[in-house]
């Protein structure tokens, strides 16, 4: 008897869980689609956690992939007019020195709390990112005194010469946020608060795993039709899953997808593969302070015994693509002028000789981030060719902070031979790159060359306060600046990233903008049937 | 009996201690600089040195332990480097979504793999057992990840029937108001009687229980078979069986009885391997619990973090040694 009645309970259950499986058909179908009464929902499957800080003083990682559709900057930069573009200012203008900026702030904007934009409000929210010093706020650094000059115009008062259109503009810690919040703590933002002037509120937000975004109606840029109600932003770890949402259509666009997952859903006509420039660009930094780095006849046939095409082809399957120095396409100070290292034993061979090296027993230390796949693929490649070259490659696979550490050791023996790494800008300025990779440092920071170089330091300085002035000029200084590192081979740059996007066909009006890394502006995207 | 606990108590204290000194010392010891990683990337040395002592990481490392120790017993767990937030706090928000994973293949594991093991040793060497057999060593020997990709690809990609992942679809959580009693979706829906969340909550649990399931299914299943098997060769049974009383009578009621002990020892000590072994499971279904925590956690060294998940863990498996022990000891024959 007994034994019965626990298998009419295994029954009843596995019914239970047979029926509600049956009664489910597709879950998760938040698509675009949809009858009319039903909001329309965009779906961005994204790989990792969609903010790490809410605070949008603080938050200096991808959250800003949510704040961007919260808060607003005062300009925005568009990588296809490389111009920066007015948004909550509607004009600019510097004096000659580039010290003092006036902005002329948007009327009739108003925040999701109610109150309205105004130089006031502009003033209070840099005032704060600058006071707490937190994330990115060192973008400010030249910033000495902001003033209201009447409603809806401020000035900028600097300490040097800086391109504020260009700070204003960046990805981080340029939000600009309601006078009634300012003094609020970063706990109350990370309850899910805000109060900014973008096109969306938070409707809820669930730590470490999605983000749900709801349309504020009073938007200054007004609605149209078919544009997303709501916008669900939801980390999804792995590239599989990405692309069965996608492939499915629940999710509506993703990145950050394997190559082979890429290649197959380019076959797939219910897709759109979209590969974009990224400013995400490979660097090899030679250590110029440790024998025989210090040669740099021994550093040029270190950069032509490199396998760049087999890398770009075959490590990133064209993914990617060779750069021309430092500075991505996309960004003022790329220039395909500038000389690229191609892949030549016999040139290295040669340099080899005339740096007179010996290569007894020669062994280099390569070190990079561990977990980065493509870094552990082109490292083995290089290291193949080096044997050719009679060199052995020791490559050191080690988590970041000890690959940091080792750079940052006291004594040059210590640190490493050759070091690969990521760089990408935090406002669209090649002295991101210049300031932070090549300018001399007095402790060691990111110059992981350790390059101490009077005449380029100088020439970055110039450049630096040019780029406020003469935007033109300062592009020329730091296309100059690119070539001396490549003729000095300071450094190896390797490739620049391309950002691959996967949407559905029917999302529409994206357009991807590499000075805002994995941003989508749901604001101009749409459905279409 | 009161002794025996009191022993286990003591002693599940003690190696309590052991694990927060060993973890302690690790997060002290390998190199990374926690000062550097609490300010950020473009911090200057005066800021790290700032984030040194207010981190208190410039007292001696005796002092600190103390600190920690202290701190400990109050329940603070520190701040994590990487969000700046209480890690108690955010572990009591990732802990539910686990625990109600768990529970629920701890559920999976007992209605199954309890039966199972049952009918296996009732057909023993025939077709069934065999089936059994083959079911239960297949699901303890297989990969939980690949396990994992394939029914998503049949269950989601294929069928269409399951969802792929989370906890959630993204329309029940866009157009409905979850409610937030324990942070275990199931339980608070049914509780305020929101059946439309329970059901999607309940759908996209399938896969990843039956997944964690698994493996203690396989073990209970086996566990309860060889233990039964046991018990079914003893004289008192042959006496049963003698005496003219049916076989189901003699199985439920008399032998099965003598197996509990070790099955419930088994399912508990699987229940605190499963609780602490979802990483893998949490990665590949996007669930929002402890193992995606703590694996973003590790991948960033953020050592307050990675402590507190660990004490947490540590905690869950001393108690439920001690519950396994205490089961032991509900035989009188151990007290002997």
């Amino acid at each position: 008897m007994r034994n019965s009645r626990i298998l009419s309970m295994v029954l009843v259950f596995s019914l239970i869980l047979t029926l509600l499986v049956g009664c489910g058909t597709k879950s998760g179908d938040a698509n675009g689609g949809g009858e009319d009464s039903k909001p329309k929902i965009a779906y961005y499957a994204y790989n990792t956690e969609p903010y790490i800080d809410l605070d949008p003083s603080v938050e200096y990682s991808n959250g800003i992939i949510t704040l961007h559709n919260i808060y607003e900057t005062l300009t925005r930069y568009d990588d296809e007019t490389q111009k920066v573009e007015p948004l909550l200012a509607e004009s600019w203008e510097a004096n000659e020195d580039g010290t003092k900026w006036t902005f002329k702030i948007r009327q009739d904007v108003k925040f999701h709390d109610g109150a309205l934009l105004n130089a006031e409000a502009v003033k209070k929210s840099i005032d704060r990112t600058i006071e707490m010093n937190m994330g990115a706020a060192y973008i400010w650094d030249a910033v000495k005194e902001i003033k209201v000059v009447d409603e809806y115009t401020l000035e900028f008062h600097l300490k040097y010469s800086a391109p504020i259109d260009l700070i204003a503009s960046a990805a981080y810690a340029a939000f600009i946020m309601s006078p009634n919040v300012v003094d609020k703590d970063s706990g109350w933002f990370n309850e899910g608060n805000e109060a900014g002037t973008g096109p969306y509120m938070i409707q809820k937000v669930t730590k470490g795993e999605r983000v749900i975004l709801t349309r504020f109606d009073e938007y200054w840029k007004g609605w149209k039709e078919n544009q997303y109600d709501r916008v669900v932003i939801k980390k999804i770890g792995e590239s599989t899953s990405r692309r069965q949402l996608i492939e499915k259509g629940d999710a509506q666009i993703t990145a950050s997808l394997s190559t082979s997952d890429v290649n197959a859903l380019k076959e797939n006509t219910n897709v759109n593969v979209i590969e974009a420039p990224s400013w995400k660009n490979v660097i090899g930094f030679f250590n110029t302070e440790k024998a025989p780095l210090d040669n740099e006849d021994f550093r040029k046939a270190l950069s032509y015994a490199f396998p760049y095409e087999d890398v770009v082809e075959n490590v990133r399957e064209n993914q990617a693509l060779q750069s021309y120095g430092l500075i991505p396409p996309g960004l003022w100070g790329h220039d395909e002028t500038l000389h690229q290292y191609k892949f030549d034993l016999d040139k290295a061979k040669e340099y080899l000789d005339k740096s007179g090296v010996k290569l007894d027993e020669l062994s280099l230390i390569l070190t990079f981030t561990s977990g980065n796949e493509d870094h552990r693929n082109s490292a083995q490649l290089y290291q193949v060719n080096l044997r050719k070259l009679g060199i052995d490659l020791d490559i050191r696979e080690m988590n970041w902070d000890n690959v940091w550490e080792k750079s940052k050791s006291k004594n040059p023996q210590d640190r490493q031979d050759i070091l690969f790494m990521y760089w990408w800008p935090d406002f669209p300025s090649p002295i991101s790159w210049l300031m932070s990779l090549v300018h001399s440092e007095e402790a060691i920071l990111f110059n992981l060359s350790y390059i101490k170089d009077e005449k380029l330091d100088q020439m970055i300085k110039e450049g630096d306060q040019l780029s406020a002035t003469d935007r033109d000029k300062a592009e020329e200084l730091f296309v100059q600046v690119q070539k001396e590192i490549l003729e000095r081979a300071y450094q190896m740059p390797i490739y620049d990233d391309k950002t691959v996007w996967v949407t559905t066909k029917n999302f529409k009006g994206f357009k991807s903008n590499p000075s805002y890394e994995g941003v989508v502006f749901f604001y101009d995207t749409y459905y279409e049937e | 009996m009161g002794s025996y606990i009191r022993k286990r108590l003591i002693l599940g204290l003690i190696v309590l201690l052991g694990v927060v000194t060993i973890t302690f010392t690790i997060a002290r010891v390998i190199p990374s600089d926690p000062a550097a990683k609490w300010v950020g990337p473009r911090a200057t040395q005066e800021q790290i040195q700032e984030a040194r002592i207010e981190l208190g990481l410039d007292k001696p490392l005796i002092v600190q332990f103390g600190v920690y120790l202290q701190n400990l017993i109050k329940g603070d767990l520190g701040y994590s480097l990487r969000t700046h937030q209480p890690v108690s706090k955010e572990l009591a928000a990732f802990i539910p979504a686990t625990l109600e994973l768990v529970l629920l293949s701890f559920l999976f594991a007992v209605i199954i793999g309890v039966p199972l093991g049952i009918y296996s040793a009732k057909k023993k060497d025939r077709l069934l057992d065999h089936i059994s057999r083959l079911f239960s060593i297949g699901a303890v020997s297989l990969p939980t990840f690949w396990v994992a990709l394939f029914f998503q690809l049949i269950f989601y990609s294929r069928l269409g029937i399951l969802p792929l992942g989370g906890r959630l679809s993204t329309e029940i959580t866009v157009m409905f108001d979850i409610p937030e009693i324990t942070g275990m979706i199931l339980f608070d829906s049914a509780v305020t009687g929101q059946w439309e969340i329970f059901k999607d909550a309940l759908m996209h649990m399938v896969l990843p229980c039956i997944t964690i399931a698994l493996y203690p299914i396989g073990l209970v299943a086996r566990m309860t078979r060889s233990a039964l098997l046991e018990v079914l060769n003893e004289d008192y049974i042959t006496a049963a069986r003698s005496y003219g009383l049916k076989e189901n009578k003699v199985l439920w009621s008399y032998a099965l009885k003598n197996t509990l002990g070790p099955t419930a020892i088994v399912l508990t000590l699987s229940l605190g391997y499963t609780l602490v072994n979802t990483f893998l499971v949490e990665a590949i279904y996007s669930w929002p619990g402890l193992g995606n925590y703590v694996a973003t956690a590790v991948v960033t060294l953020d050592y307050p973090a990675i402590m507190g998940a660990t004490i947490f863990s540590a905690i869950c498996y001393v108690t439920l040694n001690i519950v396994a022990d205490i089961i032991i000891a509900l035989d009188p024959r151990v007290r002997l």
